[in-house]
């Protein structure tokens, strides 16, 4: 029935964390079975399936992966050639553009590897300040440089270009942090850019705009004339417009800004870092917000926005860690490349190398909407899509300056997908009283009949002038009840605590599509910036809940996958016992061995192999000399990739854990700490000799940020 | 100390006055280095030299016809030591003094088709040679370290890394950095003699070369702790001033590892077609954030501030390092190796001036718009810039010519009619005269203008509080033409 039959550790983990669940359940005991009595039939359903996996465990267990859809082929570059992808443009042909960091832009004969032949490669420009972003028309490329947009035309038609033409040069001051991004055509012809801020010498990341417009979005027409649009951006490297005629934008995580989000851009805007309010009185501007009119809160954006109306709300967040880390590139499947998800966009991460996807839907006159995994494992961080003939897309990359996941600095992917239609949550769309997801595939009834395979947590983030944010505010919002459709393609959810501008995280138990495949990825992230009007599902319409008693006491079931120990790892040491701060009494004031462990730029500690005696006392000190967050982790030998991914899997728990999880396999560690902080933990070295691993935890970095603890 | 200068014993009286007359005198204008630890070998007379020829003298300033072979023409002063190629008997001069380890700075200029040397100790020779243009130069030429000789056959010479020679008649620098050969007590020699760096122009041509022996025409067969600077007389006009020199720490040349290796530079040179790169480039300080830089295969170069217009600097040689642009976050500047470049100005090319006396304006003058519009590249390996300034539209049209050797300037104007008077600055310096030959000389000889036909009859000099410029007013009328050549 389904040729996806093979048993791998991902399965393993599933069966685990319903196995979780069953507990947490079967500890409910008679106030549960009470209720289960009140209940019509349908209500044993936790059980009934919970067999029916039993029975799955014990012989094959169906699995999927991303590799079941999508086939990624690398496409080779000639030697000296560095595609630092800054841009990609299909060209009319069906050659591919694509530009650099490093300022050119190569046109590739053949990128689609026919008979597996690598492409062929001519420089058509070369001698631009890192281009960011690249489009073609009417047979000349538009790209925009640090510090202009720029007319590229083959004059000759000797296929290189001859005439390179300035559209609109900008202000800059010479920072690094000034990248500039697009352009994105506008209806009517005109461009979008988007520029950088500058970083301040006070604080590496503080947000400054030393010139004009940047942190704004500026709309050129083709003769050159430039209007400021928006502002509030700080590092707005996706722009794009859409299907409506609409601007949407990427945003990074950084001061005001408490993760990645997308936000619809209109004129006038005020999108949250404040940095490019510094030109809001110059009469170009048409951002009536100020800068005093901003304070920092810590308290969530939107109570900002309430009371200062010009502050945009983003139109989906794009939460950190748990959807990557760096936003990048945003495209729009308008066409529907992959039919299965017409009108949705595609939003890159640099840090995670991966891919996410995003449906929105406007509610009140606002967008809004949902982001879900879609692929992950490319070379380097990616940077800039662009859709390819079929149902394919090419992906460049590019981690420079800030190294991603994946084993390359740089490079450019194909993704294929092979027209088998993943079981995935299509869209998740708010409903006046809940919640409706819709499916790829018809689900299984049964499954997904059940309340309890549903949660929903919702949280947001502090709007404040520290970098990044924490998840606040977070809560459980509990199903009331369900309601399958007749094709079984949708499931419409009623949710109490409903919270509108907060984000909802969604997430499904193990639910089957009718044909038994199991989902692809079971989360998404609804950012709910209205509730619409409208009906409720009545008391008729739904199955209602088994009782709100058993819904709160599994609410944070969303993360239940955190606290699921990773496989063969035991609890035995309480988990603050791994992480001692202050020098055991039982030492006597000595340590066998003190060390000094710091950072070095790159994702690294600066020593990468320390020896000790088994049993010895070690004092160690981490310094986090770094820009970014870092912690030092402990482990067994071989366990990093067990503890590094299920340090990603921590979900929504992650930053509260400082990305450590609660694993056997952890031996110790210290919290995370921010840049310039410090840490001393005491521990004592394993017994048993062998080289164990330490590691940075947090998502992103613990493939790279590693080194090895010998125990003699 | 065995790599102390040593005063000949008949010459320590010298020694006292050369110390007197240092610290009299003014830090001269051309210096190359700041140290204060050198010192200056007097050319106030010939007392820090044992007695030669009267092909040598000492004189305040000289010129070299560009293109005239073997021209001198000595002016009377002090400051200068000039080979006047004159008398019968033309032979080589040598320092009073001896020295080992030895750190020598010195401004030389060539005749055109010169040749004289540098022997170190008397025995080891770098060349000086008029090698301008010289596109692969050999042991022989300007630079190299001479080739040794043995059974009448020349062996073992190193050409420099690259010819980094300017032009006859123009000053240039040269700055050796010399480890003498150490012996045991038994007088064996335990190690070579070593160049530790030379630069030429402010570019590096030789870093740690040994000197296995003494090269041909040594002053004797032996190599030793010590031996006098000598000076090659006989092949032709040459002159030197500002000669500084220092005696360096005993171990200072010593090779130990490094605690760290820099980075590879990423160097990236024009190969068949001129380049164009964009970027922040620093100029005096300044970071200009709209800068070009545009290359050409002749391995000469200029940048252009595509703000204001102005011309910022010429160089030749390798063309960018990358760098800082190329790695990590990138964000860095438009690298060149500076010591190699001319710096021209930062201020605007062009200019509306309101009267003779006016100031040249340092940036774009207010209630005038600057708008760049474009670059193209032409089918003959030029570039064009196309701007206007206000409603006056500037094709601005760069080669390079004869080898590499000189970058053309064509300058065409579309102006309304009728049209203000507009000025452009060619060049600004401490000094700037017509030469002879009918070529202007910039910032004391260090470098050439030619005015082309059409613009020879547009220049004037004047005096400024800086020093003098050389402008030319835009001729007026509807379409105008202007050129003239950079020559280095």
């Amino acid at each position: 029935m389904n040729m996806l039959t093979f048993k791998s550790n991902r399965s393993e983990l599933r069966m685990n964390q319903t196995d979780t669940f069953m507990r947490i359940l079967c500890s409910l005991c008679t106030g549960m079975l009470f209720t289960l009595l009140l209940l019509p039939e349908s209500y044993a359903r936790p059980f009934e399936s919970n067999d029916g996996y039993q029975a799955a465990d014990a012989d094959s267990v169906i699995e999927v992966s991303e590799n079941d859809y999508y086939r990624i082929l690398t496409i080779p570059a000639p030697a000296g050639v560095e595609l630092e992808v800054g841009g990609l443009e299909r060209l009319p042909n069906g050659k591919l553009a694509v530009a650099t960091r490093r300022g050119e832009i190569w046109i590739l004969d053949n990128p689609v590897l026919g008979d597996g032949v690598p492409p062929h490669y001519t420089k058509f420009a070369e001698g631009l300040y890192e281009i960011l972003g690249l489009e073609y028309r009417d047979g000349s490329f538009y790209v925009a440089q640090r510090g202009e947009l720029n007319r590229l035309t083959d004059t000759d038609k000797d296929g290189k270009a001859d005439l390179y033409e300035r559209i609109y040069a900008w202000p800059i001051s010479g920072h690094y942090h000034e990248y500039s991004f697009g352009p994105a055509f506008l209806p009517n012809g005109d461009m979008v850019v988007t520029g950088n801020v500058a970083f301040g010498d006070e604080k590496w990341w503080e947000a400054e705009s030393r010139v004009p417009w940047r942190g704004w979005a500026m709309a050129i027409t083709p003769e050159g004339e430039m209007n400021p649009i928006a502002t509030g951006m700080r590092s707005p490297s996706g722009v794009m417009v859409n299907d409506r005629g609409d601007i949407l934008y990427t945003e990074n995580q950084g001061d005001w800004i408490g993760s990645g989000f997308i936000s619809h851009v209109e004129e006038g805007d005020f999108l949250g870092n404040v940095a490019g309010l510094r030109w809001a009185d110059h009469p170009e501007s048409p951002v009536s917000v100020q800068k005093e009119d901003i304070v920092d809160s810590e308290r969530p954006m939107f109570e900002t926005a309430a009371r200062v109306p010009g502050l945009k709300l983003p139109a989906v967040w794009i939460p950190h860690t748990l959807m990557g880390i760096s936003t990048s590139d945003l495209i729009q499947d308008s066409e529907g490349f992959f039919p299965h998800f017409q009108g949705h966009y595609f939003v890159g991460d640099q840090g995670h190398a991966r891919i996410n996807r995003v449906d929105m839907e406007i509610v009140n006159g606002e967008y809004q909407g949902a982001v879900f995994p879609f692929s992950e494992g490319f070379l380097s961080g990616v940077m800039r899509m662009e859709f390819g003939p079929g149902s394919s897309l090419f992906v460049g990359m590019t981690d420079r300056g800030w190294r991603s996941t994946g084993e390359e600095t740089h490079g450019l992917q194909w993704m294929v997908w092979n027209e088998e239609i993943p079981f995935e949550m299509k869209t998740i769309r708010a409903q006046p009283d809940g919640f409706l997801i819709e499916f790829t595939h018809p689900v299984d009834r049964e499954l997904a009949s059940d309340p309890l395979l549903y949660s929903v947590t919702s949280f947001t983030y502090m709007y404040r002038y520290d970098y990044g944010s924490p998840i606040i505010e977070q809560e459980p919002a509990v199903i009331r009840g369900l309601q399958v459709s007749e094709d079984g393609k949708r499931v419409r959810l009623a949710v109490d605590n409903m919270r509108e501008k907060y984000i909802h995280e969604v997430k499904l138990g193990a639910l089957l599509a009718a044909d038994g495949t199991p989902l692809l990825h079971d989360t998404g992230y609804y950012t709910l910036n209205h509730i619409p009007e409208g009906e409720g599902l009545s008391e008729e319409e739904m199955t209602p809940a088994p009782g709100q008693t058993a819904r709160a006491a599994v609410s944070g079931s969303g993360t239940a996958e955190a606290n699921v120990d990773v496989e063969g790892a035991g609890t035995a040491i309480p988990r603050e016992m791994k992480r001692v701060t202050e020098m055991p009494l039982a030492w006597g004031g000595d340590a066998d061995r003190e060390i000094e462990m710091g950072t070095e730029p790159g994702l690294q500690f600066d020593i990468t192999e320390i020896e000790v005696n088994r049993g010895d006392r070690v004092a160690l000190t981490f310094t986090n000399d770094d820009n970014m967050v870092h912690n030092f982790v402990l482990v067994e030998p071989e366990a990093g990739d067990e503890v590094g991914e299920a340090a990603i899997n921590l979900g929504l728990q992650g930053s509260d854990m400082d990305y450590v999880p609660d694993s056997g396999k952890v031996i110790a560690f210290t919290s995370l700490l921010q840049p310039a902080g410090s840490e001393t933990i005491y521990f004592s070295a394993p017994d048993e000799p062998g080289i164990y691993t330490y590691l940075c935890t947090f998502p992103g970095h613990h493939i790279a940020m590693r080194g090895r603890l010998v125990v003699r | 100390m065995a790599t102390d200068i040593q005063i000949r014993p008949e010459s320590k009286w010298k020694q006292r006055i050369v110390t007197g007359l240092v610290l009299f005198l003014a830090l001269p204008v051309y210096a190359q280095s700041d140290d204060p630890s050198f010192q200056e070998l007097s050319l106030e007379t010939m007392d820090e030299f044992e007695g030669t020829t009267a092909n040598w003298e000492i004189g305040g300033d000289v010129y070299m016809e560009f293109g005239r072979r073997l021209h001198v023409e000595a002016q009377s002063g002090t400051g200068v030591l000039i080979n006047t190629n004159q008398g019968s008997s033309r032979r080589d001069i040598y320092t009073a003094w001896e020295h080992g380890d030895l750190d020598l700075e010195f401004e030389f200029m060539m005749a055109s088709e010169s040749n004289s040397g540098i022997y170190l100790q008397g025995r080891y020779e770098i060349q000086l040679l008029d090698s301008w243009g010289v596109v692969n130069p050999r042991s022989g030429d300007m630079g190299g370290i001479y080739e040794m000789w043995r059974d009448g056959e020349g062996y073992g010479g190193v050409p420099p890394r690259e010819n980094a020679t300017r032009a006859p008649g123009l000053w240039q620098t040269m700055r050796i950095q010399f480890r003498a050969p150490r012996f045991n007590d038994l007088g064996e020699k335990t190690e070579n003699a070593r160049v530790v760096e030379i630069r030429l122009n402010g570019v590096v041509i030789h870093k740690n070369v040994e000197l296995v022996g003494p090269t041909r025409g040594s002053m004797d067969d032996l190599e030793a702790v010590r031996g006098p600077l000598r000076i090659q007389g006989d092949h032709g006009p040459v002159a030197f001033r500002n000669i500084r020199y220092r005696v360096p720490e005993a171990d200072e040349y010593s090779l130990t590892p490094p605690e760290n290796v820099r980075r590879m530079p990423l160097i990236v040179n024009p190969e068949s077609e001129p380049k164009v790169m964009h970027g922040f480039m620093r100029l005096d300080s300044r970071v200009y954030p709209h800068t070009i830089a545009v290359g050409y295969p002749g391995r000469v170069h200029f940048a252009f501030d595509t703000r204001t217009s102005a011309l910022m600097k010429i160089w030749k040689g390798d063309f960018l390092n990358m760098n800082s642009m190329w790695v990590n976050r990138g964000g860095g500047n438009l690298s060149l190796n500076e010591p190699a470049a001319i710096n021209l100005s930062g201020a605007p090319a062009f200019a509306f001036l309101s009267g003779s006396d006016a100031a040249w304006p340092d940036s774009l003058q207010e209630e005038r718009t600057f708008t760049f519009h474009n670059y193209r590249f032409g089918p003959d390996g030029d570039v064009t810039l196309t701007y206007e300034l206000d409603s006056n539209r500037i094709e601005d049209r760069f080669y390079a010519q004869n080898g590499g050797r000189e970058l053309v300037r064509e300058l065409s104007f579309e102006r309304p009619s009728p049209a203000e008077e507009l000025t452009i600055r060619v060049a600004s310096g401490t000094s700037i005269t017509r030469l002879p030959n009918g070529l202007y000389q910039a910032d004391d000889k260090s470098f050439y203008i030619r005015l082309e036909p059409d613009s020879q009859r547009q220049a004037w000099i004047r005096e400024t509080e800086n020093g003098r410029e050389l402008l030319l007013g835009v001729p007026a009328g509807e379409e105008a033409a202007l050129s003239y050549t950079y020559i280095w």
